[in-house]
């Protein structure tokens, strides 16, 4: 209970230490009783399973051959809702050769949230574990890690996307996941985004390392004779998760956002599949129209950018609540509040 | 040519930081000096760049013209960028033929247009000559002469540059000599019937450069590769000539007093860069821009209603092209079921393609019959596929593709199932998702592949997927040698192998009686004869069904209602740019 | 310390050494200094040889290499394969009207994101904060070309055709010798790009705050007595700002490089712009400049950062 010698103030450490009082919680239970308690943070989490539960049973809505279908004569509708007579044919409009928006978003969010969840995942862990290892050890092991990583940010990731795409011409398998066929380019998205995507995040882990590892706190655990893995994970590493929280919940927003900007390269979800990124990257060919002289409902195709930046963008926020949440609850100076 | 403007930008930084930490939260505020902009842009242009000399004429007739691409080089002989290539029709309008808004042939610096009848070609059509004007002068007013002529040819031929083409002066061309001043022979090795559109023709750009400037330049530097007028030709021939290059802004070209058609109409043309569409539909808009290029069909019907500009549709030859691969070598081959013309006219009667043009493109255009539609040697007697998806399945069947269990069609255990591959531009992976559907209601299954198109053009040796034959049906806009009639893609010779890597015939076509009257039009000098040779290659391409058109893909452009006398060509869109007037 | 920045300088040298030779070759595989002779029919198999010799391209890689390293060691950036032009004279060209945007951006981004960041830290979950956060969010997450556009849609074309004040689309033709010129100029592409960046530096800035307020150096500051507003800007942001300064210090090293979206958008003559239209080309001399100058940037920027850290929280020993 080396944490325990931190800043807590004497009436906490007296209830740490004391051997007859209720069980004691451990660092791990206090942090969940904490972020239960964050209005915010619990908000997060019911916003994000509402966004699953939104794509997993609107697949059972919609069939996804429903959401592949074009339509030509009915390319881009607005909402029917909105149209006269209003219907319910197509809540969110069509694209620009008639598929359904909804049902699009529906399955489009299957992927986008595996690709931006998973890339996010990958870079972070890179990028904690880089950081870390830099910040704690410094010395040699800090100077070929940073140079390393200095080299990772000079060098244009596009460079490698483009060798990538490139070298897979012709060559990528669709892959069957749960009875769907998907663009094999999919896992290469998730890879080749957390692959390049952390160097940022282990540049901030490393400060947050130099700075804490001459804390009193550190000072002493060490003197302890803790573990120097112990002390990088278990005491280091969740005071400095507030930036890798932030950079967590940026992240998603980019990975959702660089699957879009890749298919220019030919790496992108591969239509007639849908991503949110595609769906997007369709209005930008129609933006102009934003103040074109045409009947109101349509002007700029509003829906085909609204509806998946709404999603993206709500997400984004629940990500970051819950990581705001769980900033507060790792926080152990967070107990005097 | 070069102006230091690193003061202002500083300044410039100052100010819009101020601008910030005034307004921080409310950036609409920040545009303190908009009282300065309520008059239109365009009525400012003596605020233009003005590092050279005050204009002579002290006019403000500026045409503005928006280009999503810059220029690369100046110098015609280090170019093969459209965006390029129109300019000479400005500042080095010296070919000897040039092309008007009709794709007619015109004598332009030539006194008139070489023929058998008028003993300007030979006999045995192998020697043209040209009789060149006498009363046309460089800028600095040194006479033009057959002798600059000469000098382009030996500059191009030369080891010592490095110019993007030779073609065809290295393989066709015997010599290229002067009788006298103003007159210039050329000689080749065999009749060559495309010499109108290559040979000094404003059509592929083979314009003449200054050979009293740069002479000099390579006796002193070995090589033209790095003239200082490859990147401001300050002395030029034509209606306009160069003032200034800004790089990443605008190019700039000022009225030529001396043109010898008589001085220009509008005092200055202003290229400004503007290297994204929907920006360039922005200046449209604004009334930034007099001139706006390659306009997508579907921003079409907005121009349209906004009034205030002509939208010319101008024909260059284009065509949105389905090509099959044709391959019989396993190494490049596509799915079996193609080699069966029976089956390419079934997937192409599958689809509608008049629903596709009039919903993705607006009505704007139309399936192209043939290959060389628009031109004078187009067959118009071709029977159009029609839309027939019962009458596919009929042939389907025929053809022993029959519907398995699955609802693909299969034959001796082969699923009827094509991989469609195009680039990633928007309007073809809307044309992909369209034509899939069409396919799986007639039991074919297909799978779309969208490339970028720098890899989707890349040729067999840098092992581009198409020149490889890794598709079933690829899509691409393709033309011949516009507006000459010439295409080579089709030739045997030209099917691409370890043994020819830069080989352009993509489909893998090897059709004999296609191969030699091919041939044979090439050196058919006689325009009537080769008229006759091109319906029937046509014929033969049409009952095949070894090509089809999806859209005729003409260019679209913007003119402002403000600017008149535009007559664009789809070969030489600049040629009467002297005509060109704005009204104020 | 100055032991300690020698050495880092003379890893640098090794290390950009080494970027350049990965750059060098992975450059090479992905962008075809003969790409642009490809697809044309007029240009023939014997032109590509014949151009691929003079530009010196039918040497070995590591012949080439070496060739390319021995004249940058003399100070010279080479020849553009496409526009035959000194490397550097294309630089100098693109440079001020890069650094007016992007210096102009960083600062805008600095001063929003600092007071943003502050204001959210201090009043934790107040309407004020949520409504930073949902702001922040929103910029980020819009894609950059939505946002330039609809810049350029609502302040260019609607409040001209509105009879508004307007601002210009980038497209018009100005004086770029006149500073009020440049400024208007400068307005919406610098807004654009303050409303992408500033997302990430308040958020960092806030978190960072946060975490700070409790610890014991402040509680001491505060008990005290000091002013809240003095403890605040004297002791907490200080050390609060290391994720913010990292960032900092990247987009410092970066911003050399232009912005390429934006830059695109608003026709802006920036080097973003020519980095990707002369890589598009295969321009590799241009290429292989640009990218020399923004590693070492990088590089030489993460030193500074690195002195920074040290005087930010007087903690940090470097070695």
């Amino acid at each position: 209970m080396a944490v325990a010698t931190e800043t807590l103030s004497k009436g906490e450490e007296r209830v740490m230490f004391s051997p007859s009082t209720k069980p004691t919680l451990s660092l791990w239970g206090l942090a969940f009783r904490r972020f239960l308690r964050h209005r915010a943070a619990v908000g997060g989490i019911i916003g994000l399973a509402l966004i699953f539960a939104f794509v997993i049973v609107g697949s059972f809505a919609y069939t996804e051959a429903y959401a592949n279908k074009p339509d030509v004569v009915n390319r881009l509708q607005a909402p029917s809702w909105l149209q006269d007579p209003p219907t319910w044919e197509h809540p969110m409009g069509t694209d620009s050769v008639g598929r359904d928006v909804l049902a699009r978003i529906i399955y489009g969010g299957q992927i986008s949230l595996i690709i931006g969840f998973l890339s996010v995942l990958i870079a972070v862990t890179l990028g904690a574990i880089i950081g870390a290892v830099s910040g704690y050890y410094g010395g040699s092991v800090d100077s070929i890690l940073m140079r390393f990583t200095e080299a990772m940010i000079a060098i244009p990731s596009l460079f490698f996307l483009i060798i990538i795409s490139k070298m897979l011409i012709g060559s990528i398998p669709n892959i069957n996941l749960l009875g769907r066929s998907l663009s094999g380019s999919v896992p290469i998205v998730i890879f080749v985004i957390g692959i390049f995507g952390w160097m940022v995040e282990a540049r901030i882990v490393r400060s947050q390392f130099l700075s804490l590892k001459q804390q009193d706190f550190v000072l002493a655990a060490r003197a302890l004779g803790v573990k120097d893995h112990s002390i990088m994970w278990k005491h280091i590493l969740p005071n400095s998760i507030a930036p890798i929280i932030v950079f967590a919940s940026l992240g998603l927003a980019v990975a959702i956002l660089t699957e879009a900007y890749v298919g220019f390269l030919g790496l992108g979800v591969q239509e007639p599949t849908a991503s949110w990124g595609n769906i997007l990257n369709q209005a930008l060919s129609y933006l102009n129209r934003a103040f074109a002289p045409q009947d109101f409902i349509h002007r700029g195709v509003w829906w085909l950018w609204l509806f998946p930046s709404l999603m993206i963008i709500f997400t984004v926020l629940c990500v970051n609540f819950i990581g705001d949440g769980l900033r507060d609850a790792l926080d152990p100076r967070g107990l005097t509040k | 040519m070069k102006r230091i403007f690193a003061p202002s930008s500083i300044l410039a930084i100052l100010i819009v930081t101020a601008a910030w930490l005034a307004a921080a939260c409310a950036p609409v505020a920040a545009p303190g000096p908009a009282a300065q902009a309520t008059q239109p842009a365009v009525a400012q242009p003596t605020s233009a760049p003005a590092a050279t000399a005050a204009p002579s004429t002290g006019g403000n007739k500026v045409i503005t013209i928006s280009y999503t691409q810059e220029a690369n080089n100046l110098n015609p002989l280090y170019t093969n960028q459209w965006f390029t290539q129109n300019l000479f029709d400005l500042f080095l309008d010296n070919a000897l033929i040039t092309f008007n808004d009709k794709n007619e042939p015109l004598p332009w610096i030539a006194k008139e247009i070489p023929s058998i009848e008028n003993g300007g070609i030979s006999a045995d059509g192998k020697v043209i000559t040209f009789n060149l004007r006498d009363d046309v002068k460089w800028s600095d007013g040194t006479p033009l002469t057959a002798d600059d002529y000469v000098f382009t040819y030996e500059m191009i031929l030369s080891d010592k540059n490095t110019v993007t083409s030779r073609d065809p002066f290295e393989s066709e061309v015997a010599s290229v000599v002067t009788k006298d001043p103003h007159t210039l022979v050329v000689t080749f090795n065999e009749p060559y019937a495309p010499w109108m559109t290559s040979i000094f023709s404003r059509a592929n750009s083979s314009v003449a450069i200054p050979k009293h400037i740069l002479q000099p330049v390579f006796e002193k530097d070995g090589t033209l590769d790095n003239a200082e007028w490859n990147r401001a030709p300050t002395v030029g021939v034509g209606p306009f000539l160069f003032k200034e290059w800004e790089t990443g802004s605008h190019l700039t070209f000022q009225a030529n007093p001396d043109f010898w058609m008589g001085a220009p109409k509008a005092d200055q043309i202003f290229f400004r860069i503007v290297p994204d569409d929907a920006s360039q539909l922005a200046a449209i808009k604004a009334g930034d821009t007099d001139i706006g290029v390659f306009i997508s069909p579907s921003d079409v019907p907005d121009l349209e209603k906004l009034g205030t500009v002509d939208i010319p549709k101008v024909q260059s030859g284009y065509k949105e092209s389905w090509y099959f691969n044709m391959s019989t070598d396993p190494a490049t081959m596509g799915n079996p079921a193609l080699q069966d013309a029976n089956v390419r006219r079934a997937l192409v009667m599958a689809v509608d393609r008049n629903k596709i043009t009039q919903e993705l493109l607006y009505g704007l255009t139309k399936p192209a019959l043939t290959f060389w539609d628009g031109m004078a040697q187009a067959n118009t007697d071709i029977e159009p596929i029609p839309y027939d998806p019962e009458g596919a399945k009929k042939l389907l069947d025929d053809a022993g593709w029959k519907v398995g269990s699955d609802g693909i069609r299969e034959k001796d255990g082969v699923k009827l199932k094509l991989r469609y591959v195009t680039t990633t531009r928007e309007v073809r992976k809307n044309t992909q998702a369209i034509v899939q559907q069409e396919w799986k209601d007639i039991g074919i299954d297909s799978e779309l592949i969208n490339h970028p198109s720098d890899v989707f053009f890349a040729s067999f040796g840098d092992k581009g997927p198409i020149a490889t034959g890794q598709y079933d049906i690829a899509e691409w806009s393709n033309s011949p040698q516009f507006p000459d009639p010439n295409a080579v893609d089709w030739l045997c010779s030209e099917i691409p192998s370890d043994a020819n890597p830069p080989g352009g015939n993509w489909e893998f076509i090897c059709d004999k009686d296609l191969d030699a009257l091919f041939q044979e039009q090439a050196r058919t000098v006689d325009a009537k004869k080769r008229i006759e040779l091109f319906k029937q290659i046509q014929k033969i391409i049409a009952d095949q069904v070894y090509w089809v058109s999806i859209w005729d893909d003409p260019d679209l452009w913007t003119v402002s209602k403000k600017v008149t006398g535009v007559k664009f060509s789809g070969a030489t869109p600049f040629w009467n740019a002297y005509e060109w007037d704005k009204m104020e | 310390m100055s032991r300690y920045i020698i050495r880092r300088l003379i890893q640098s040298f090794f290390t950009i050494l080494v970027i350049t030779t990965v750059i060098f070759v992975v450059g090479r595989a992905a962008a075809d200094p003969m790409a642009a002779y490809t697809n044309n029919p007029r240009i023939t198999a014997e032109d590509k040889a014949r151009i691929a010799h003079n530009l010196g391209l039918d040497r070995p890689l590591p012949v080439q290499y070496l060739t390319w390293l021995g004249d940058v060691a003399r100070g010279d950036l080479g020849t553009s394969f496409v526009t035959h032009q000194k490397v550097s004279d294309m630089i100098m060209e693109r440079l001020p009207a890069t650094l007016a945007l992007m210096i102009s951006a960083l600062i805008a981004t600095v001063i929003v994101s600092l007071i943003a960041g502050v204001f959210a830290a201090t009043h934790q979950y107040s309407a004020g904060d949520n409504l930073i956060t949902a702001a922040t969010f929103i910029g980020f997450s819009m894609p950059v070309f939505f946002i330039g556009l609809s810049l350029i849609f609502i302040f260019g074309v609607g409040f001209k055709a509105w009879g508004l004040p307007y601002l210009p689309t980038g497209t018009d033709i100005w004086d770029q010798n006149d500073p009020i010129e440049w400024a208007r100029h400068l307005v919406l592409p610098v807004l654009t790009l303050t409303l992408i960046q500033a997302a990430g530096y308040t958020r960092y800035l806030r978190s960072s705050l946060l975490d700070v307020q409790h610890q014991d150096y402040i509680r001491t500051a505060k008990s005290k007595g000091l002013a809240d507003r003095a403890v605040l800007w004297k002791h907490a942001l200080k050390n609060a700002s290391l994720p913010f300064v990292t960032v900092l210090g990247l987009d410092i090293a970066l911003l050399f490089g232009g912005a390429l979206v934006t830059e695109t958008i608003f026709s802006w003559p920036g080097l973003g712009r020519l980095f990707w239209e002369q890589s598009n080309a295969g321009d590799f001399p241009v290429m292989m400049a640009i990218l020399l100058i923004v590693v070492t940037l990088v590089v030489v920027g993460q030193i500074v950062v690195d002195v920074v850290y040290t005087f930010l929280d007087p903690r940090i020993k470097l070695a």
